[in-house]
């Protein structure tokens, strides 16, 4: 069975200093056990001013388990796949320890993306080009940035908008908008798939 | 005054059940009732024999012999407080003292010496008590229950009249002749208010500024230092408990003592570092299978917050806060698992897989302990070396064998 209230009191730790942190976590839905995280773009890296959504999914064994986490923001990073977002960090698997909680777990991540580990790759492609030609790393992780992780800042009813513009249907917008957390081209891309 | 055995009226007395037990104990010097060893109860009067009937007869650890003392003093007087207060059957009265003798005459035996005394009197001193007492009073608190049975017809062992003190039943305590030190304080004083006031017959104790109430005997020192004492202890153990409220476990980010079951609200001590947890969160941690690709050594043994290695988990019902407070703890637990019999052992019938390391009981069924068995290693070199003392925790930290 999940703790409730330790997720509750997990929650209501996170939202009393968001603004400090840089950190929040929201529901998705009526269920505890999925949510999702924002975190905001180290200061002097690359993902600077970028905001990135992770999904968050707390299994029943919580938090005798670690959550599972994966970016909704697409991210030019050598420990997160460029194609769905999976994390490489060993709290998140083999050194989880259930004194973390979310917030330390998205402090982690934060931390990841101002220190990669490109020995220890998730994507290898990202990886390869840290290693080999790292201005180009860090010219494609500012564009994918400002690509991304910026517009998720934008209005939903902007998107919205933009998307029925397109010619997709309202409700269905909603919808697929709800399903990815707001992202503007995953949705696209998911109105896109059928 | 000194009383031979031949002055003892036992012998012919009517009473055929004693005498009877006294013979038996007589006819077989070597039962150890008889034998005037270090055996504290054997100098003490068995309190069935001196109603006429034992039942153990010659193997009764009580003394069979009427010149010995019985033994009437309340183990609750002792402890501090008895409930029945004056009305208590037995001896309100100090044992760290030399034991004195309440026994005296019943009211009626006491009759036919001073035939002009009222009828209830009062047992007073008699002449056993005056090696170390030289006048003996006796306090109200003493009912005629308190008085052992001697067999009707006997005399009584006091003969000097002329030292009995007989005391009216009203102030029987306020007798100036009695030692302080063996009058009882009052009872309605200690818990803060006595009806009587500057006229009770009671000492009025001071006050113990741990427990605030005047319950210090001012005339009983050893008793003045062990309730102080207790008394310090008793309200550490208050403080730590309340402190402990406070603590939270965490891992469920609840008040450890504030869990809705009893079960729950006990924290789990890690051998190896001070976090806290409870004990159904660390047990569960710790037990968690290995299937979800943690290590058990690295991650699952490990405290979830330092990562310090940790081989055993003391439940406790209080936080600690000194390093000495904690040993303790591990301690009382440790001393309570070893009287446990382990029941992979099985009184030498199983295996423990925990060998000499196991915490609980290795004993056979006649009550030996397990030998510890030692082991015969081959060692690099060829040589035989003995591996004395092996503990699992040993193999778990990696067991360096070292070669003579």
């Amino acid at each position: 069975m999940l703790d409730l209230s330790r997720v509750q009191k997990e929650l209501m730790d996170c939202n009393r200093d968001k603004d400090i942190s840089g950190i929040s976590v929201e529901l998705r839905g009526d269920d505890l056990s999925r949510l999702f995280g924002t975190i905001s773009g180290p200061i002097a890296t690359p993902y600077e001013g970028g905001t990135f959504r992770i999904d968050i999914h707390l299994t029943d064994e919580y938090p005798f388990e670690p959550p599972k986490m994966q970016f909704m923001t697409k991210v030019w990073h050598p420990n997160i796949s460029s194609q769905n977002g999976a994390i490489c960090l060993d709290i998140l698997k083999d050194q989880w320890s259930p004194a973390l909680t979310i917030k330390t777990a998205l402090l982690s991540l934060q931390a990841l993306l101002s220190a990669p580990e490109p020995d220890d790759p998730q994507d290898a492609v990202v990886a390869q080009q840290y290693l080999r030609d790292y201005p180009t790393f860090v010219g494609t992780a500012r564009y994918w940035t400002e690509t991304f992780a910026k517009r998720a800042s934008v209005g939903i009813e902007e998107k919205v908008q933009k998307l029925v513009e397109m010619g997709f249907p309202e409700d269905l917008v909603r919808k697929s908008l709800d399903k990815v957390g707001g992202d503007e081209n995953m949705a696209l891309e998911k109105l896109c798939s059928g | 005054m000194k009383f031979t055995r031949g002055w003892f009226p036992g012998n012919s007395g009517p009473n055929g059940d004693g005498d009877r037990s006294t013979k038996v104990v007589e006819d077989s010097p070597v039962t150890k009732n008889y034998s005037y060893g270090c055996h504290t109860t054997s100098k003490i009067l068995c309190k069935f024999f001196g109603q006429g009937a034992c039942l153990k007869g010659a193997n009764c650890e009580y003394s069979h012999d009427w010149r010995d003392e019985s033994n009437n003093v309340c183990t609750f007087y002792q402890k501090g407080a008895c409930s029945y207060g004056s009305r208590c059957r037995y001896d309100h009265v100090k044992v760290s003292k030399p034991q004195k003798s309440l026994s005296s005459s019943s009211a009626t035996s006491r009759q036919h010496v001073s035939s002009e005394s009222c009828v209830v009197t009062h047992p007073s001193i008699n002449a056993w008590s005056e090696e170390t007492n030289p006048v003996w009073g006796v306090s109200v608190e003493l009912s005629a229950l308190s008085r052992p049975f001697y067999p009707p017809g006997n005399p009584i062992p006091n003969e000097e009249s002329g030292d009995h003190e007989f005391l009216d039943n009203g102030n029987g305590g306020e007798n100036t002749s009695i030692n302080p030190a063996d009058r009882p304080i009052c009872a309605f004083a200690a818990a803060g208010n006595c009806p009587r006031g500057e006229r009770c017959p009671h000492i009025h104790g001071d006050l113990c500024i741990t427990c605030e109430k005047y319950c210090l005997h001012p005339y009983r020192h050893d008793e003045r230092v062990e309730h102080i004492t207790t008394c310090e202890k008793k309200k550490k153990n208050l403080e730590a408990l309340k402190h402990s409220q406070e603590i939270e476990c965490s891992v469920c980010l609840d008040r450890v003592l504030s869990k809705p079951t009893a079960a729950e609200r006990k924290f789990g001590l890690l051998s190896e570092c001070n976090h806290p947890f409870c004990i159904s969160c660390i047990r569960n941690w710790r037990n968690n299978s290995p299937t979800s690709g943690m290590d058990v050594n690295t991650a699952l043994r490990a405290c979830p917050i330092c990562r310090k290695l940790s081989y055993f988990v003391i439940p406790s019902v209080i936080w600690y806060f000194t390093p000495e407070e904690k040993q303790d703890i591990v301690d009382s637990y440790k001393a309570k698992l070893r009287s446990i019999d382990c029941r992979h052992f099985d009184f030498g019938n199983g295996s423990c897989p925990f060998g000499t390391s196991c915490f609980y009981k290795h004993a056979y069924r006649d009550g030996r302990l397990e030998e510890v068995v030692l082991r015969h290693l081959g060692a690099e070199d060829g040589d035989t070396v003995i591996a004395k003392d092996i503990r699992l925790s040993d193999f778990l930290a990696n067991l360096h064998l070292r070669g003579n």
